[in-house]
């Protein structure tokens, strides 16, 4: 490898990973692990050591395939119900059949999970179909460990560099990225025969109900900076019209974790303090009920914890203030919240795009392939439903190892000098002006739009109203100023979320019924039309630059659902009775 | 404009670095070491562990935390007795982490030799995961040890060994300890056990005075599937914490015996929602046609919870 | 267009009197996935330059002197 260049030289490595937080780590290894010859490059905004959405680790596994306790058929269909039916089953099945042999992976590489007395995993029972929560209540060293394994398999970290644009050869193959430092605003361009996209959800799409433009859900690093550059690579995106929407503490903005509260007896409950959640699927129809009980006379919601014993509580305490979100603890204290005593008001987040926790993605198979050739992307950015962090890690590995194969018979895309000019006077520009409109006013200006326009439930006049306002911001982007480094990061960071904003209007008109609950609630087809709309949205960028949506069909199901089981989730959703 | 895609640290220049009359230089430079692929480096991580700076030295147990090997193991020993405490906690952090399972040997060695609880207890701690049979012994002679941590810690290595021949010692601890906490840990260590004498023990746990004993007695029942303890399980069922009430109903369904019916039944009327949740599931579990009526009224509950379990109980009778 | 300067009360805050950042640590910079705090070189203390904190706290917990405190952020207080 090259290790120092300028402006015009060009690095080159054999993989690129572009995102260090989950997937991205476990990618390079693997790559690694596969073929030691391969030179393999992973490219991190922040710092590889504290990144992503598990910078302060992580509390615990919801969805953990063990023996004994789920399978992965099991699995399969109860993400398949929970995704309303729209699932390539063979991507969920991937990560199922894999689950187990990555959490012994991780316990071997030091990963806390917890363990009953002797030492076998201490899965905890959630759903009556499966098993799935594994907790781990000392988590908080996972960027430790996977930074370690980095170390000790050789894979080249790039800290403190953003990828801006990945460009592809003539014949559409992927070529290499273009980079740029936020501290010195240096640029470059790497050649890469495979690029693996993790660069996590799009976490700076709505704004928070706070107005504070970084007090998001997800880390706020993660600006949807994938979904743009695979768009404009010219992958197919899918689901984008099935939104992110969490449940969380109120202004805080964090998750509540009822899946770490829950097995020790608390839970999500009305102003009566009862619960009233009908649905038992993490899923867009749970967050519709959650989203009506908090608009409804009973409202607003709270996670109850106040009838735990003091022992409980307390080790409730040091779980929720020691990892994840670590801040929890004297967010509370502010507002004299005692777990004991009181409480704690919830709220849903603002919306975002994140197949993670939902369903929008970058289109991936079961290998972890885009549509683009050598193009991958893994972790909350690709398009298996509900995958999670264990998630990330599968698919982390199973890029890294397809990747790794793909390379032995990829040579390098050509990368046109023309193409490499344009990006960058593109990057730069903002910098080279002398003044402007800031990025934050843009920035907030974007997501004040999509809050007012995008968020369910949906109205299409209103979709349509936010386009024009999307599309006059982008007229707006030759005024951009940033007056140094780290703002042209935000410049350049505010055009993927007008890209996601524009996307995610484009596909939640497009789908004319509602589906996922409250993620693609629409207001004029309120009802889910199987016979028209049993399909993937898939989001492309058009001809004309803008984007373009279309249906692709559900591939057969691996595993049938029986009626009954059909059956019973339509009966999960019977009316309240109190 | 260069940029460099090399950001290691100079293993010349933190040797010098270490050497600085500053502490607070010499600490950033054992920090720094971590990141160093360097040979120099655990030793230069090792040499820290006799700074006169605490700061420094608890850095360098952290730092060793990136390094392998038997020297490492071994200074990290030792800095269990270090002056400052601060130091001898995070040198037991370290020893917790590591995988090494040759190391085993040596820790046993240090730990026949050791008196003070805390390293005892710190060397016991390092040695569970490794799951090294020469351990049993020394453990279960800490079983007798006067200092709970160390009790607990033992019974932790014993524990992870799932050996039959400490059996009777971890159930004597169960039982008689004074300590709730190694009652409780020996009690859940009890799981892996398939004999009727660790029953008794599990039994007589249910009527421990600290609830928490009892509820771990309760969930290990049902784990390990102990159906001569129904009877007790049943008695639990009325216990004053609806904690343990709730550990009982789940286990109860996990024995999957009609005779629990009755008593589970009766729970579907009481005021704690994850009771009347828990005792819908068992009956479920069970799937007997006589929790019918019972579920019927669980049907109608309050909480969405309870209705959702009922409907799934239903079915798993009518299957 | 002409700009205007606005104050902020950051929820990041720096003892720099702990704070070795003169002696060559650079822990919380590295560590901010926003890439917010910075090194005062005259004063030899990091301190928050840029009002966008996710209050995830790598900063304060990986500190060497405990010199850092993470504060909510005033609008979410």
């Amino acid at each position: 490898m090259t290790h120092t260049t300028s402006d015009n030289q060009i690095l080159e490595t054999d993989i690129l990973v572009i995102g260090g937080g989950t997937a991205g780590p476990m990618a390079a290894v693997r790559a690694r692990q596969k073929n030691p010859d391969l030179r393999v490059t992973v490219l991190e905004k922040a710092n590889v050591k504290r990144s992503g959405a598990i910078s302060m680790g992580m509390d615990g596994l919801n969805n953990a395939v063990i023996p004994g306790h789920a399978t992965p058929e099991q699995y399969v269909k109860e993400i398949t119900i929970a995704n309303d039916g729209i699932v390539n089953q063979k991507t969920v099945m991937a990560y199922a059949q894999r689950s187990f042999d990555m959490i012994n992976l991780l316990d071997e590489w030091g990963v806390k999970f917890e363990k009953d007395e002797t030492g076998d995993y201490n899965v905890k029972k959630v759903h009556h179909m499966g098993t799935y929560v594994l907790p781990m209540p000392e988590g908080h060293h996972m960027k430790k460990i996977l930074y370690r394994q980095l170390r000790r398999h050789r894979v080249q970290v790039v800290n403190r560099y953003m990828a801006t644009r990945l460009y592809t050869d003539k014949d559409g193959r992927i070529a290499g990225a273009s980079l740029l430092n936020p501290r010195t605003a240096e640029v470059a361009t790497i050649k890469a025969k495979a690029v693996i996209l993790c660069t996590g959800a799009a976490g700076r799409l709505g704004l928070p109900s706070s107005g504070y433009l970084f007090g998001t859900y997800e880390n706020p690093t993660n600006a949807g900076d994938g979904y743009s550059m695979a768009y404009h690579a010219g992958a197919e995106l899918s689901g984008i019209e099935c939104y992110q929407i969490n449940p969380l503490i109120k202004d805080y903005n964090g998750p509540a974790c009822a899946y770490v509260t829950g097995p020790m007896g608390g839970y999500t409950a009305n102003a009566h303090g009862n619960r009233f959640i009908e649905c038992d699927y993490w899923s867009g129809q749970m967050m519709l009920e959650f989203y009506r009980e908090l608009e409804g006379g009973k409202g607003p919601v709270f996670l109850k914890l106040d009838h735990l014993a003091e022992e409980t509580v307390r080790e409730i305490e040091t779980i929720l203030h020691s990892n994840e979100r670590p801040s929890r603890g004297r967010f509370h204290q502010h507002r004299n919240t005692n777990y004991r005593e009181k409480m704690v008001e919830m709220h849903i987040s603002e919306i975002g795009l994140c197949s993670g926790h939902s369903a929008s993605g970058v289109w991936i198979d079961e290998n972890a392939r885009t549509t683009v050739p050598g193009l991958y992307a893994a972790g909350d950015l690709g398009s298996v439903p509900h995958n999670y962090m264990l998630g990330a890690f599968v698919y982390g590995a199973i890029a890294g190892e397809d990747a790794s194969d793909y390379c032995s018979d990829a040579g390098f895309g050509e990368i046109s000098s023309e193409d490499i000019g344009t990006e960058q006077q593109r990057i730069l520009a903002p910098l080279h002006r002398t003044d402007g409109i800031s990025p934050y006013q843009m920035e907030y200006k974007i997501r004040r739009m999509v809050n007012d326009y995008l968020q369910p439930p949906k109205v299409p006049k209103k979709m349509e109203i936010g386009l024009e306002r999307f599309r006059e911001i982008r007229e707006d982007l030759p005024l951009l100023y940033a007056q140094d480094p780290h703002e042209l990061m935000r410049a350049n960071e505010l055009q993927f979320i007008l890209d996601c904003a524009e996307m995610a209007a484009h596909a939640s008109l497009y789908r004319k019924e509602s589906r996922w609950g409250l993620y693609h609630y629409r207001v004029d087809y309120p009802e889910t039309n199987n016979d028209e709309w049993f399909c993937h949205v898939q989001t492309v960028k058009g001809a004309g630059g803008d984007p373009e949506c279309f249906k692709r069909e559900v591939e057969p199901y691996i595993v049938e659902l029986d009626d009954e089981e059909k059956d019973a989730y339509r009966k999960l959703r019977v009316a309240s009775t109190n | 404009m260069s940029f460099s895609f090399e950001e290691s640290f100079d293993i010349d220049d933190i040797v010098e670095r270490v050497k600085s009359a500053d502490s607070e230089i010499r600490r950033i430079a054992i920090m720094d070491l971590a990141e160093v692929a360097d040979p120099q480096a655990a030793g230069l991580a090792i040499s820290a562990l006799r700074d006169v700076d605490a700061n420094v030295r608890k850095q360098a147990c952290r730092t060793l935390d990136e390094f392998e090997g038997l020297d490492v193991i071994d200074a990290l020993i030792n800095a269990l007795s270090d002056a400052n405490v601060e130091v001898r906690a995070a040198a037991a952090e370290t020893l917790a982490e590591n995988k090494n399972e040759d190391a085993a040997p040596m820790i046993i060695e240090r730990l026949r030799s050791a008196d003070d609880p805390f390293i005892k207890a710190s060397l016991l701690r390092a040695l569970r995961p490794l799951r090294h049979t020469d351990a049993q012994s020394i453990a279960l002679a800490a079983l007798q040890d006067s200092g709970a941590r160390v009790r607990r810690e033992a019974v932790g290595v014993l524990a992870y060994l799932k050996s039959d021949e400490v059996l009777l010692a971890l159930m004597d601890l169960a039982r008689n300890d004074s300590d709730e906490e190694v009652r409780r840990t020996a009690m859940g260590s009890l799981v892996y056990s398939r004999s009727d004498k660790a029953v008794a023990t599990l039994i007589a746990g249910l009527k421990d005075d600290n609830w928490r004993v009892r509820e771990e007695a309760a969930m290990v029942i049902g784990k390990a599937g102990f159906c001569t303890a129904l009877e007790s399980l049943i008695d639990a069922m009325y216990d004053e914490y609806w904690q343990v009430r709730v550990k009982a109903a789940a286990s109860l369904g996990q024995l999957k015996k009609p005779q629990a019916i009755p008593v589970l039944g009766q729970a579907i009327s009481y005021s704690i929602s994850n009771l009347r949740k828990e005792a819908a599931s068992a009956l479920g579990q069970i799937a007997h046609p006589d929790a019918l009526p019972f579920l019927e009224q669980a049907r109608a509950d309050i909480d969405p919870d309870v209705r959702k379990i009922a409907m799934w109980a239903i079915q798993q009778i009518n299957k | 267009m002409p700009l205007a300067k606005i104050s902020m009360s950051v929820p990041v805050v720096v003892n720099a009197e702990a704070c070795i950042a003169g002696k060559g640590c650079t822990v919380c910079v590295d560590v901010c996935p926003l890439d917010v705090l910075a090194i005062d070189k005259a004063l030899g203390a990091a301190y928050m330059k840029y009002d966008e904190c996710w209050y995830c706290l790598p900063c304060e917990a990986d500190c060497p002197t405990n010199a850092i405190t993470v504060n909510i952020p005033y609008l979410l207080r």
